[in-house]
């Protein structure tokens, strides 16, 4: 055995773990080589020091910084773990909220689709704005027709009055606005 | 009575409670009965990790960290292993990562401390009033000697001729085989005996000594 093998084995030997021929091997060495009986020896004495060294010890806050850290990570789990609770067995206080929360998510849902269809064309009756706004123009302009300042003439309605106060072009507006003749 | 005088009586109280049912207990939200198993493994936990990564602030950091891991995951800590097996292998873990930003930092800080620097610091004897001068000055020199070790070395050394634990223990914490951990506290010890040199052999002659004065006045 050399003395490089026979070091190898110094902690097993130390700690009872070889027996048989490697044993028996190990302590032929060992008498026939002082250095190597001396470095065993200093291993023995070693390991007894190294069990006895001073025990190093925390300061006293640490149990109270451990309670406070704890504590805080008792309450962030319990807030998820509440949170967890009231999905899977919900109050009806939760049911109600959630069936009214549901409910108006689906309106706007609806008017959304409604609005901007994915087609790209509004779902509301287009052709009904028109008439709307149709009907007001013909009131504005009955309206303004009829109080446009008199000064003794009569006031012939042309064309060119309607272009006046429909911003509309004239050959639509005439579609729509029926002239008045201001004869009064 | 305040929170931590009832938890140093639960404590006493479930001195027969092994570390698995105060976990089990804990699964149900009490703080307390993982306080127990805190007041169990502070120390030794401290013990372990002040000397691995060497100083005292990191240490107490990296120890309530392993004891918020361990909560956190408390419910998936299969009884496979022993408890403070998993507690031990948190630590170990969290204290290799301190120690590989250290070094990556020191990489970056291009090498400006080195690692084999003689650190340690005198001892204070009035603090110890049991242990003379002389222990206390060769006790800093083996904890400088162990700090000068090898991280791998370093870590298998503490784990068993410091803190105890077996080879099995050792090697699930450690996360390598067996064979390798018996090799790492082989070497660990012959270097740390090369390290030491005449100290070694001082501490072999005193304890000579003691021996044969033992044996002359039984
Ligand atoms: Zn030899």
């Amino acid at each position: 055995m050399t003395c490089a093998e026979s070091q190898n084995l110094f902690s097993e030997y130390l700690e009872g773990q070889i027996t048989g021929t490697v044993q028996q091997g190990l302590v032929e060495h060992l008498e026939a080589c002082p250095a190597c009986a001396q470095k065993l020896k200093l291993m023995r004495i070693m390991r007894v020091r190294l069990s006895k060294l001073d025990r190093k010890h925390l300061p006293d806050t640490f149990s109270f910084e451990m309670r406070r850290a704890l504590l805080a990570e008792m309450n962030r789990e319990n807030i998820w773990l509440n949170r967890l609770r009231a999905l899977l067995s919900p109050r009806p206080q939760t049911v109600w909220s959630a069936a009214v929360g549901t409910a108006f998510a689906a309106v706007c849902f609806a008017v959304l689709w409604l609005t901007f269809p994915p087609g790209g064309q509004s779902g509301w009756r287009s052709d009904s704005v028109t008439e709307v706004d149709a009907a007001q123009h013909d009131q504005s302009v009955r309206y303004v027709l009829e109080h446009l300042p008199f000064d003794g003439e009569p006031i012939e309605s042309t064309v060119k009055d309607t272009a006046r106060v429909m911003p509309v072009p004239p050959s639509q507006a005439r579609e729509v606005v029926q002239p008045v003749s201001a004869t009064f | 009575m305040s929170e931590l005088l009832f938890v140093e009586q639960f404590t006493r109280q479930s001195e027969m409670v092994t570390d698995e049912d105060l976990l089990a207990q804990s699964l149900d939200g009490s703080v307390n009965a993982f306080e127990v198993i805190v007041n169990r493994y502070k120390d030794r936990l401290f013990n372990f990790v002040v000397r691995f990564v060497g100083d005292q602030e990191t240490a107490e950091d990296i120890v309530q960290e392993t004891f918020l891991r361990a909560y956190r995951n408390r419910d998936t800590f299969q009884a496979v292993a022993k408890f403070s097996t998993w507690i031990y292998t948190i630590a170990g873990n969290l204290a290799k990562s301190e120690l590989r930003r250290r070094k990556r930092w020191r990489f970056l800080s291009l090498g400006s401390k080195d690692e084999h620097g003689n650190t340690f610091e005198l001892p204070d004897v009035a603090s110890n009033p049991d242990r003379d001068a002389e222990t206390l000055l060769a006790e800093a020199k083996i904890e400088d000697a162990i700090a000068r070790l090898p991280d791998h070395y370093r870590e298998a050394i503490i784990l068993r001729d410091i803190e105890g634990l077996d080879y099995d223990e050792i090697s699930t914490i450690v996360g390598v085989p067996l064979g390798t951990v018996k090799s790492r506290i082989n070497r660990g010890r012959l270097r740390l005996q090369e390290d030491l040199g005449d100290l070694a052999c001082a501490l072999w002659k005193q304890d000579e000594d003691e021996t044969t004065a033992v044996r002359s006045n039984p």
